[in-house]
């Protein structure tokens, strides 16, 4: 049971995590599957459920507080068909004259587990029986419901706070210096005060007893240097813990973000292919780079700004209360209403970018249409109309933008007045009494120190107001940047969660040397837990053996090498190779004998030389050259005027789809692997290139077990086996003439099809 | 049963629509009797937003198209209603009547409203934005390509309303 989802499904899509448990008691066991059925036959959503057992199908309808219920025998049922409706889906099940024995709607978000539904009564209805499948119904119904909202969501629904902790603990090994980040900020701080104290302290203490002569010119000129001293060396001191918390943090951060990037990037190599086919390639890419980058901002520089801010606000407030109470407070009282609305301006103003945003959206979208299809405006002559339509948007993003610059320039000003109105209101409360303290220091009273505000204090305040707008401003754009930096973390934390599908075992076998021999034995797979994309499946092929796959798209020839490429693990029976299980072998060392040929070869930036030498890069240069020739790439490579050092571009765009399938297979070459797998690796090229790929080929495969995928025929004809698949099953398995000699036969079916498809083609 | 088209849709063409009946029935939903026959059918509008009660394409149930149905006025009363409960489920969308929430989170925005339909809590991306079509009227689609409309940005109440003014 996965509590997880349960609480994921009732919290987030508002429906039940599971069946409910008066309907468990009513159909009692041997549950196969069920779903969650949420539309009426007027579209009102509605809870009614469907449920699978061995012999049956149930509905059971929601009535007041009972349920209906209806039960089907899956023998009397001939078809169950969903038809696609705009928001919602319908089922029909029928029987064999025909007629509707039960129709569902359900909205799309049901989509998943109903069609697993479908699935399972389509099955059914071919075997005379539900077949039984691998996970619990609780499993498969709240796996599928959340699907599409774990695919696109890096949030597993956790607070900013947690994402903030679990960031704090990237810090650990760098306890020693967050500690001397903090003490130099913390010093920074306390500092900051002094130059205003001083000031006080001079008003008061050199200044005013100098001229009622308390002190002469010479002690006062004494105490004057010695402030002066204080105030430089306390300037020094400022800039020393400045530079120190500067330093330390920009320094630790930097390691905190290489260290994510490190991890999230190793993590990345470990997952499995499903994880990145689906997210795009710029997103992952970001997580690595712009991401980790403003992690990198807040673990420098945020989480000191915030906290020396919060720091000086709190030390500001509590020196002005201690310097005079009554001007500390009504100077500090205030704070949190400035606090407040500048909140309320960080929300509003968060609504303005959010249109801006929107609008900046619809801008780029005019770019993104038309730059790449420029050839079409041009060819139908739209050019002005496109014109037309840019500036069209560019002015309403003008309008967001010049909201949003009125709404920030009147704002502030009046924050910075009423900041000023309290600086006012200082010297309208201070004066009189600073007035009233020199009257009765005049007088010469015994108590005059404790009369009204000494000059030195009112001084003081005056100075320190204007330390109150930084903090106040930092704190003000806190929740922005706290934001900012915990959907960073989020996105790279959803990347580090993922945990990989294959994983090697603890006493994994290494293989140093492989014959090539493998089997499949019973070997069932399925990438959703219930549709298995291969049935079944059992072959033996031997070492040196060159295997042809044939079948339709989508019949599982692809996911077979991909089994042989331990991409995934099988999810019943097992794979060997040489007599030993895949499972168990280490898969890096499994992977040295193995080598791939792409239909759509993937070349890296860099030059033809760092391309075939990808696959060892401690080959002598000797080496490359004749994996070049066995490749059929030595020529054109040579009529390239830098030769083997010719950069080939980003994904090699600078050749030829021919030219880089050749220096792939020169890099499958240098590899010399035991496994081959050639997957359409003739299919994107005109004749005369497959000519030379094929020549190419046929001196690849020599000596090595191989896996060739093909639609034309004629590239696989001479395999020594040719094994066709159809709907994830074995069919036939021979030679081409073997095969061909069955006029009934699938393969038969298929060279004929290409036969005259190539008669058409002339 | 299998049937077939019986016109073609050509601009200017009128389609003789005396021959082709509708009728619709809880049990077997919407059938077409075309050429003297009668058999299951489905409709699917060609612009099921822009224009969602014009130019019906008519399926049978392996999707082959029998006829396309310019306009409703075309048909006679018992058909045409026949075809209008079959268009509510075919075009069927939850029509939004008050928005109570809209919260963005790390990469989704969050929406709880209430629907003609019921109350609904659904996704979207932050990057996916509504749609305005025309006279107000707003398409929003969620993360499980469910539809949600708002025949009237005006009408539309509850709190999240100033937001929803944001994406749009």
């Amino acid at each position: 049971m996965n509590l997880n989802n349960e609480s994921k499904v009732s919290e987030r899509l508002k429906q039940s995590d599971r069946l409910p448990e008066s309907l468990r008691l009513m159909v009692g066991q041997g549950i196969i599957a069920y779903s969650m059925v949420d539309l009426s036959s007027r579209f009102n959503l509605v809870e009614s459920w469907v449920v699978l057992t061995k012999n049956t199908i149930e509905y059971f309808l929601q009535f007041e507080s009972t349920w209906e219920r209806k039960t089907i025998n899956i023998s009397h049922v001939c078809s169950a068909k969903e038809i696609e409706n705009l928001s919602n889906k319908r089922l029909e099940i029928s029987d064999k004259s025909g007629e509707l024995l039960l129709t569902l709607r359900y909205s799309l978000r049901q989509q998943r587990p109903m069609s697993l539904v479908v699935f399972l009564i389509n099955e059914g209805i071919k075997l005379g029986f539900i077949g039984q499948v691998n996970k619990s119904p609780d499993c498969i119904y709240q796996e599928e419901l959340l699907k599409p909202l774990a695919e696109s969501a890096a949030s597993e629904n956790k607070s900013s706070k947690d994402v903030i902790w679990r960031l704090l603990t990237y810090l650990k090994p760098y306890r020693g210096q967050v500690a001397l980040g903090g003490l130099g900020a913390a010093c920074m701080t306390v500092l900051s005060l002094v130059p205003g104290l001083l000031t006080g302290y001079l008003i008061d203490d050199v200044i005013k007893p100098f001229q009622s002569g308390v002190i002469t010119h010479k002690e006062g000129l004494y105490i004057f240097t010695l402030c002066i001293a204080a105030l430089f060396g306390t300037h020094i001191l400022r800039e020393f813990f400045a530079w120190v918390r500067l330093k330390t943090m920009s320094i630790m951060g930097e390691f905190v973000a290489r260290d994510l990037r490190d991890e999230v990037y190793e993590h990345m190599h470990g997952l499995s292919l499903s994880f990145f086919d689906k997210r795009q390639t710029g997103s992952l890419i970001s997580r690595v780079s712009s991401d980790t980058d403003r992690i990198w901002d807040f673990v420098a520089f945020g989480i000191v700004e915030v906290s020396t801010s919060i720091l000086l606000l709190f030390t500001l407030s509590g020196v002005l209360i201690y310097l005079d109470a009554p001007l500390g407070l009504m100077v500090s009282a205030p704070v949190p209403v400035l606090l407040w609305l500048i909140y309320r301006h960080g929300q509003k103003m968060q609504l303005l970018f959010l249109r801006a945003w929107r609008k900046w959206s619809d801008l780029t979208d005019c770019l993104s249409d038309t730059i790449p299809g420029i050839k079409v405006v041009k060819a139908f002559n739209k050019g002005q109309e496109e014109v037309s339509k840019f500036n069209q948007r560019n002015a309403v993003l003008l309008d967001e933008f010049n909201s949003i610059h009125k709404a920030w320039t009147s704002f502030w000003p009046v924050l910075m007045l009423l900041i000023r109105g309290l600086v006012v209101a200082v010297w309208f409360f201070g004066v009189p009494r600073v007035l009233e303290h020199v009257a009765a220091f005049n007088e010469g009273a015994q108590n005059a120190a404790s009369i009204g505000l000494t000059p030195g204090v009112f001084i003081s305040f005056v100075v320190f107001m204007t330390m109150f707008v930084q903090p106040i401003e930092v704190i003000g754009q806190m929740a922005r940047m706290i934001n900012r930096a915990t959907s960073s973390a989020h996105r790279v934390f959803e990347v580090l969660d993922r945990s990989a599908e294959v994983v090697d075992t603890k006493k994994a076998i290494e293989l140093k040397t492989l014959k090539g021999e493998i089997e499949f034995k019973n070997v069932t797979f399925t990438y959703d837990g219930v549709r298995p994309v291969l049935k079944n499946l059992s072959f033996k092929i031997n070492p040196g053996e060159v295997i042809g796959l044939v079948g339709p798209s989508g019949s599982g020839k692809t996911t077979i090498t991909n089994l042989i490429s331990r991409f995934y693990d099988v999810t019943s029976g097992e794979i060997t190779v040489d007599g030993y299980n895949l499972k168990e072998l280490d898969t890096a060392s499994f992977k040295s004998h193995l080598g791939v040929v792409l239909q759509d070869p993937f070349l890296f930036h860099g030059n033809i030389l760092e391309n075939i030498r990808y696959a060892k890069p401690d080959a002598d240069l000797l080496d490359v050259i004749a994996a070049a020739k066995v490749a059929n790439a030595h020529e054109f490579i040579m009529k390239l005027t830098n030769g083997y050092e010719t950069i080939v571009g980003e994904r090699g765009q600078s050749l030829s789809g021919g030219e880089r399938q050749r220096v792939s297979i020169a890099r499958a070459v240098l590899r010399n692997p035991k496994i081959l797998i050639l997957d359409e690796a003739t299919s994107s090229v005109d004749t005369e290139t497959e000519k030379k790929i094929q020549e190419a080929l046929d001196r690849l495969v020599k000596g090595r077990t191989v896996f060739a995928i093909a639609h034309r025929l004629s590239t696989i004809a001479s395999a020594d086996r040719i094994l066709v698949i159809k709907d994830g099953e074995l069919v036939e398995s021979g030679t081409h003439q073997e095969l061909i000699d069955n006029p009934k036969g699938t393969y038969t079916k298929f060279v004929t099809l290409q036969t005259n498809l190539n008669k058409i083609g002339g | 049963m299998t049937l077939s088209m019986t016109e073609k849709p050509t601009k200017g063409s009128k389609t003789n629509f005396k021959d082709i009946l509708f009728k619709w029935s809880e049990a077997q939903g919407l059938e077409v009797k075309v050429k003297g026959q009668w058999g299951r059918a489905r409709v699917r509008p060609c612009f099921p937003h822009l224009s969602p009660m014009e130019y019906l394409s008519i399926v049978d149930i392996e999707s082959k198209e029998l006829v396309l149905v310019e306009r409703m006025s075309d048909l006679d009363k018992c058909s045409s209603e026949a075809l209008n409960r079959a268009l509510e489920e075919s075009k069927f969308m939850f029509k939004i009547i008050e928005i109570l929430e809209i919260k963005d989170s790390f990469d989704l925005r969050t929406w709880r409203v209430k629907t003609t339909s019921g109350p609904r809590q659904f996704f979207t991306k932050l990057s996916d934005w509504p749609v305005v079509l025309s006279d107000n009227v707003i398409y929003i689609r969620d993360l499980y390509e469910d539809q949600y409309v708002i025949d009237d940005l005006n009408k539309v109440i509850g709190d999240g309303v100033k937001m929803l003014k944001a994406l749009i």
